[in-house]
């Protein structure tokens, strides 16, 4: 026993190893529900510099299936009027609330509609890439505080194995090590190339999304694929505790459109991947409630033009098919791009 | 259940504490039942298979005991094994090989002008087949041999094969080693205990933080269609450090686990990347596996007895097999040939040199131990290149590049990726140098009495502990990755 109470007992040293090492400052965390202070990367306001500028009619917001998918510049050219990305790989359904939020509303832009790209249960996933590497990006489209995205994840986690988690977090300090020791270890080979810290950033976006990228993977059928669980398609359960309420009562709040757009996973053969009896009814209701509000649902699933030949990687679009996805894309949709 | 998970945590304390109070008939019988619950708590299925293999071996065993009073002639007690044979090999040749055997024969003929279009089911890979398949046939063969009498109880049997800190991947134990721990009365012991812990946190620390961590950057290259040489080596580098810190980790949790239990299992690594030669790496790496395969296969095919020809076939059998065993694909054969080839380059060097039948384990000279370690290091990694690429294409692709041809940027990653994963893993090169200097691992100190505990060695393990699990706290990967070794 005393072997495990001492055990138990040196992680705490944490608390005073941070204190001493973490020398930036450490700051509450935006989501308290979710963990407790560390070092966060600080709000990026860059693109609502970009939005103001371009002043879009159009705007797209979502991951590597918005961004395998439209191509911007083309649809732009297509429609005669300007389009914006807010497209980042490996982000949830959070990041694309924030994105939204304070970005495109605060930027005092209206567009004529804003279009999120979704793969089937993401929207009623807050939890979805979230927590770990996740949470970085996230830093970037948070304000200091982000209280009803706090409530959203805090009805999430309200089991006994979440309280667990959070106290022991607490106890140790695990959220602000954890921030500290991470970018020790993957910082510390970058400042052989640069000591600036922006540049430092800037190689390792420029490794994880270019040198590294989606256009360099090779064609995986599984590659990237998140598989659904079905027991978590019930919509009138998880979409109170999600993101998508909110989305709406912005875009409701400020005289926008907004329309979802659940993209096609990979086909099998030539046929459209099989669609759950629980499957077809969450997105039924996803339907009905998005329409009751105003807004609008479109379902990639089952088009004959979308074939395997189109994929890449996983649910990936090939680089040579974007443009036919993106004219195939206004076709289908061209009430709403009129 | 896998181990790095909360429902094993709890199903560990719960058996554990139980197990210390009931009486030893008591204990067998629900460390049997708690095996079956732990090995079907995802496919239940997969109990059915167990029980079948453990029936049919079990009673295959009681008919052909040399020394029971109704064994029969050796010709029937050769009939006997070769009913254990060929049902524990045509099972595990359905589950593992039918589909690779289809494809196999698809793709000759189709090379061959020809259309078919044979059947491929949808089989599901039964998570341990390998290990407890290859355990529960050295138990048959053994009684063959009249090495070991056939175990009477289906009970003491049955935990055998089934015993579950070692049954989805290894250590491969043998029944004379393992039965007699099962038959006979345990005793609980609060040195090996702790000697136990310490080496459990130790593997949850090799997979949590080191294995998982870099198995995302080792993957994430291998996901990849056209990486440069540093690139590509980075991510062989990591592969490297991934399979070995990941089925370590396995055995010694298992072994820890075990341990707690009042069993002790076999070494299944000893430090393999400090190996100086091909016949020393296999000394050191998966020891169960290559030791079974010795003794069940090469040694049966005339081992190094018929002359130095034959025996570089039957080490090229015996590593191609081997390599067969790790899964059912051509990279896998690839990689045992290889490393058959490694050995036959060796053996054949030494009959050269005139240094005898194993010149792996003569003395290496001061000046050479570097370099020596450094090549055989470099051989190990193309081996890992051939397990890990299972494309033919990108396979000939990746060993005909050449340095320096990459953009900047990418051999920069490369570098990248490499110093990443190197500083993960300086706690597995700082233990294998410890253990060096030590001149024995932590895990091999004598048993001692309680009362000859020092009150430091004590507090070091506590700290140990401690720190392990602070570090684990802290930079557990995210991304979880399954063993690896659960896939063969």
């Amino acid at each position: 026993m005393a072997i495990l109470a001492v055990a138990l007992a040196v992680p705490l040293i944490w608390h005073p190893v941070m204190a001493r090492l973490s020398s930036r400052a450490v700051e509450p965390s935006y989501l308290p529900a979710l963990e407790a202070s560390r070092e966060r990367i600080a709000f990026r306001p860059d693109p609502i510099k970009d939005l103001q500028r371009l002043r879009p009619s159009y705007v797209f917001i979502g991951d590597s299936m918005l961004g395998t998918r439209i191509d911007a510049g083309y649809l732009a050219g297509l429609l005669g009027q300007d389009v914006a990305m807010l497209a980042r790989a490996g982000t949830g359904s959070a990041y694309w609330y924030l994105s939204f939020k304070n970005y495109l509303v605060a930027s005092g832009e209206r567009p004529k509609v804003t279009f999120f790209f979704f793969r089937d249960l993401n929207m009623t996933d807050p939890l979805f890439r979230l927590t770990g590497p996740f949470r970085w990006s996230l830093d970037e489209v948070a304000q200091p505080e982000e209280p009803a995205l706090n409530d959203v994840i805090a009805s999430r986690r309200q089991g006994a194995w979440f309280r667990v988690h959070g106290a022991v977090n607490r106890a140790y300090n695990v959220d602000r090590a954890n921030a500290w020791m991470e970018r020790q270890l993957y910082d510390w080979p970058t400042r052989l190339w640069t000591d600036d810290e922006p540049a430092r950033r800037a190689w390792l976006e420029t490794m994880t999304f270019e040198t590294m990228g989606l256009e360099r993977l090779r064609p995986m059928t599984d590659a990237d694929v998140q598989a659904t669980v079905d027991a978590e398609a019930d919509f009138a359960r998880t979409m109170p505790q999600s993101v998508l309420p909110l989305i709406i009562d912005l875009a409701k709040q400020h005289g926008m459109k907004v329309c979802f757009v659940r993209v096609q996973r990979r086909p099998v053969g030539n046929t459209p991947p099989a669609q759950s009896p629980r499957m077809q009814e969450y997105m039924r209701d996803f339907k009905a409630y998005v329409e009751a509000e105003g807004m609008f649902l479109h379902d990639d699933t089952g088009d004959p033009m979308q074939t395997l030949a189109m994929y890449e990687d996983g649910d990936h679009i090939g680089r040579a098919h974007r443009q036919r996805y993106t004219r195939q894309f206004r076709a289908t949709l061209h009430p709403l791009f009129r | 259940m896998t181990f790095h998970s909360l429902d094993f945590l709890v199903f560990f304390v719960v058996v554990t504490t139980v197990y210390w109070r009931l009486s030893h008939g008591a204990q067998n019988w629900f460390l049997l039942v708690a095996s079956y619950l732990f090995y079907g708590w995802v496919t239940p299925w997969f109990c059915l298979l167990l029980g079948g293999t453990t029936l049919v071996d079990w009673w295959v065993a009681q008919k052909m005991d040399p020394a029971a009073p109704a064994s029969g002639t050796r010709w029937s007690r050769r009939t006997w094994l070769v009913v254990s044979l060929v049902s524990n090999l045509t099972v595990l040749g359905f589950f593992k090989y039918f589909n690779f055997f289809i494809d196999s024969v698809q793709a000759a003929m189709a090379s061959a002008g020809l259309e078919a279009s044979l059947p491929v089911l949808r089989i599901v890979l039964p998570v341990g087949i390998s290990f407890y398949t290859f355990q529960s046939l050295s138990y048959t063969i053994d009684v063959y041999r009249g090495r070991l009498r056939a175990s009477g109880s289906l009970r003491d049997f049955a935990l055998f094969v089934a015993f579950f800190p070692q049954l989805v991947a290894g250590p491969i134990e043998r029944a004379e080693a393992l039965l007699p721990r099962v038959q006979h009365p345990r005793v609980f012991n609060l040195v090996v205990a702790r000697d136990a812990l310490v080496l459990m946190a130790w593997g949850f620390f090799k997979k949590l933080v080191i294995a998982d961590n870099v198995g995302i950057i080792a993957n994430r290259v291998f996901a990849m269609k056209d990486p440069g040489f540093e690139m590509l080596w980075a991510g062989v580098f990591a592969f490297g450090l991934q399979i070995f810190a990941d089925f370590s980790a396995y055995t010694d949790i298992a072994r820890g686990c075990a341990r707690w239990l009042g069993f002790d299992l076999m070494k299944n690594f000893e430090h393999p990347y400090l190996a100086l030669s091909p016949s020393d790496f296999w000394r050191r790496w998966h020891i169960s596996l290559s030791s079974w395969f010795r003794d069940y296969l090469y040694i049966p095919l005339g081992g190094s007895r018929r002359g130095l020809p034959r025996t570089l076939v039957n080490i090229l059998i015996t590593f191609v097999i081997s390599g067969l065993w790790h899964g059912a694909a051509w990279n896998f054969a690839l990689w045992g040939a290889y490393h058959g080839l490694l050995l036959v380059g060796e053996r054949t060097w030494g009959a050269l040199r005139g240094v005898g039948r194993h010149p792996g384990r003569q003395r290496v000279p001061a000046w050479r131990v570097v370099p020596q370690w450094a090549l055989m290091y470099v051989l190990v990694h193309i081996g890992w290149l051939l397990f890990r690429e299972a494309d033919a294409a990108m396979l000939w692709r990746d060993l005909t590049l050449v340095p320096g041809t990459a953009p900047l940027a990418e051999r920069q990653a490369g570098l990248y990726l490499f110093l990443v994963a190197f500083t993960l893993s300086l706690p597995l090169w700082a233990h294998s140098l410890w253990t060096v200097w030590q001149g024995r691992s932590y895990s091999d100190r004598p048993v001692v009495r309680e009362a000859e505990v020092p009150t430091r060695t004590i507090v070091w393990q506590a700290l140990a502990v401690g720190v392990m699990f602070a570090t684990i706290l802290v930079l557990r990967s995210r991304t979880s990755l399954d063993f690896i070794y659960f896939a063969f």
